[in-house]
């Protein structure tokens, strides 16, 4: 790094220079605050955004204690090099990591948790957190050289990491270990050598462990887990990206459990 | 022209059109791992390889297209790229060619798509399922850009596709081939349910979803997502998550 791009903390702008610290658009903006989780440091917006919004962005900021400035669309334009920032602008704090022995504590009947075994996208990070809140994830789990919970993981959630709940594991071996004797059953998202999700038995407590882009799920973790899991192929590319695949797995999870709870639909 | 810089989308070029390959550079390094691969076929077909220093407009373009680019292709840096002309549109006549026939098939329709890297994603999917084929729209679309193909990885070659931009006569085209269409929104009526006849689903943009015309024209409107504060999936998973329903395996 050179002295123009670090700057070091104490000039305090390089910090307010990291694109991943700030998150914008009025949806993303407006879902962090109500979520009321993760602390937004200040939120800038702009003059010429319509009255409803900007009312409803003063009486959260105030509620939560957060400063608002009124600031120039351009001002904001130069801080997050888009035009897609709808006039409001966020600069969030560090994401607040629950912690992982209470979130597995807080659970009843048959939990959904999703051990990430370092996804290194920010793009797949949001999505699958994405996923996970509307396919009904009791907890997800980040482990290993994991892409950090920011500004950018924030927009591909589309404002889901303020509702999913979120830990850090340092050792995941142990987690799946501890899990297992729990009586949950931990399967691995692997291409290769799996069981179709379709064919598994989902309806239980669960924990489904998806792994880097690059390499898959760790060797260490893979031979712990209770099974692995995999998606039926009936094309030619050899795998699915880790979002997509992710989310197959997520739905298919939450169909069982809803037909287990209504009963089969006519049409299966 | 498209400037590629995943290792599997151009090896995924030179598989099935190497002609439209123009060049592969190398950087200072030289290949590893799929890049390795790239290089071998590339010389194996005649497609000219160089290598040293990348500048000029090729470095000027990585700038451009650095949204995405690298983290979406697994973390690459472009040490490497590929200049490939752009695959070519099938017509509609011809997607629709293997309707009817004794195994049922799944062709997918894309309603206005703004992001490239969605669109990519979803050929990915596409081609790891065997969808027949892809129709896309022309306004007010992102277009099929270099990003498209590298976040794809190969999906872009392997699965034929058609813009169109009257999106609604072309699904009527397609109902007339005998293909049944499907919508796919949070207030749909019915849940998914299995193959049972020749699909083509439609996904809907990122913000707006299917439009009215688009849904008049779909036989059955199923919804994906149960419940959540979100309004619905990321596009990209919406349409992976059709494809592994229906998957008529």
């Amino acid at each position: 790094m050179d002295g123009r791009s670090s700057g070091g903390k104490s000039s305090g702008r390089a910090d307010r220079n990291r694109p991943g610290d700030w998150i914008w658009g009025r949806r993303a903006v407006l879902e962090t605050l109500r979520g009321e989780h993760w602390p937004i440091r200040d939120l800038w917006v702009s003059e010429r955004i319509g009255e409803d919004v900007a009312e409803e962005l003063r009486g959260l900021a105030a509620e939560r204690g957060v400063e608002l400035r009124k600031v120039d669309g351009d001002e904001i334009r130069a801080r997050c090099h888009t035009d897609q920032h709808q006039g409001v602008l966020a600069r969030m704090g560090e994401y607040p990591f629950l912690a992982l022995e209470s979130m597995l504590a807080e659970t009843d009947g048959s939990p959904l948790w999703l051990l990430l075994d370092a996804v290194q996208d920010p793009h797949n990070l949001g999505a699958i957190l994405r996923s996970a809140e509307i396919l009904g994830v009791d907890g997800v789990v980040v482990s290993g050289d994991h892409a950090p919970i920011n500004g950018h993981v924030a927009r591909s959630s589309a404002g889901a990491v303020s509702h999913v709940r979120i830990a850090r594991s340092g050792n995941l071996v142990a987690l799946v270990m501890q899990l297992r004797r729990d009586g949950v059953n931990v399967l691995a998202a692997v291409a290769e050598d799996s069981r179709a999700a379709r064919s598994c038995d989902l309806a239980g407590p669960v924990a489904l462990v998806v792994g880097n882009e690059g390499h898959g799920v760790a060797d260490d973790v893979l031979e712990i887990c209770s099974g692995r899991i995999g998606i039926e192929q009936t094309g030619r590319t050899e795998s699915l990206n880790a979002a997509v695949a992710a989310g197959v797995l997520l739905y298919e999870v939450d169909r069982q459990r809803r037909e287990a709870k209504d009963g089969p639909e006519c049409s299966n | 022209m498209l400037e590629l810089k995943n290792p599997h989308s151009v090896l995924a070029a030179l598989e099935t059109r190497a002609g439209d390959v123009i060049e592969v550079r190398f950087g200072d390094r030289s290949p590893r791992g799929a890049w390795q691969e790239v290089s071998d076929l590339a010389k194996s077909v005649g497609v000219p390889v160089r290598t040293g220093r990348m500048g000029g407009a090729a470095a000027g373009r990585g700038r451009r297209d650095k949204r995405g680019d690298k983290d979406r292709s697994g973390g690459r840096t472009a040490a490497a790229s590929a200049s490939v002309r752009e695959r070519s549109d099938v017509g509609l006549d011809q997607l629709l060619s293997t309707a009817g026939g004794d195994r049922h098939g799944i062709w997918l329709a894309l309603d206005r798509l703004q992001d490239p890297h969605n669109i990519g994603a979803i050929f990915r999917t596409a081609a790891f399922f065997g969808v027949r084929g892809v129709l896309l729209t022309t306004d007010q679309s992102a277009p099929i850009s270099s990003a498209a193909y590298d976040v794809a990885s190969g999906g872009l070659e392997h699965v034929p596709f058609t813009r169109a931009s009257n999106l609604a006569r072309s699904l009527r085209q397609a109902r007339d081939a005998g293909l049944w269409v499907m919508g796919t929104s949070e207030r749909g009526e019915q849940e998914l349910s299995e193959a049972d006849r020749d699909w083509l689903v439609v996904i809907g943009s990122e913000e707006r979803g299917l439009r009215r015309l688009t849904l008049e024209h779909c036989d059955v409107v199923c919804r994906l997502a149960p419940r959540g504060e979100i309004a619905s999936l990321n596009a990209s998973v919406a349409a992976a998550v059709a494809l592994a329903v229906l998957n008529p395996s």
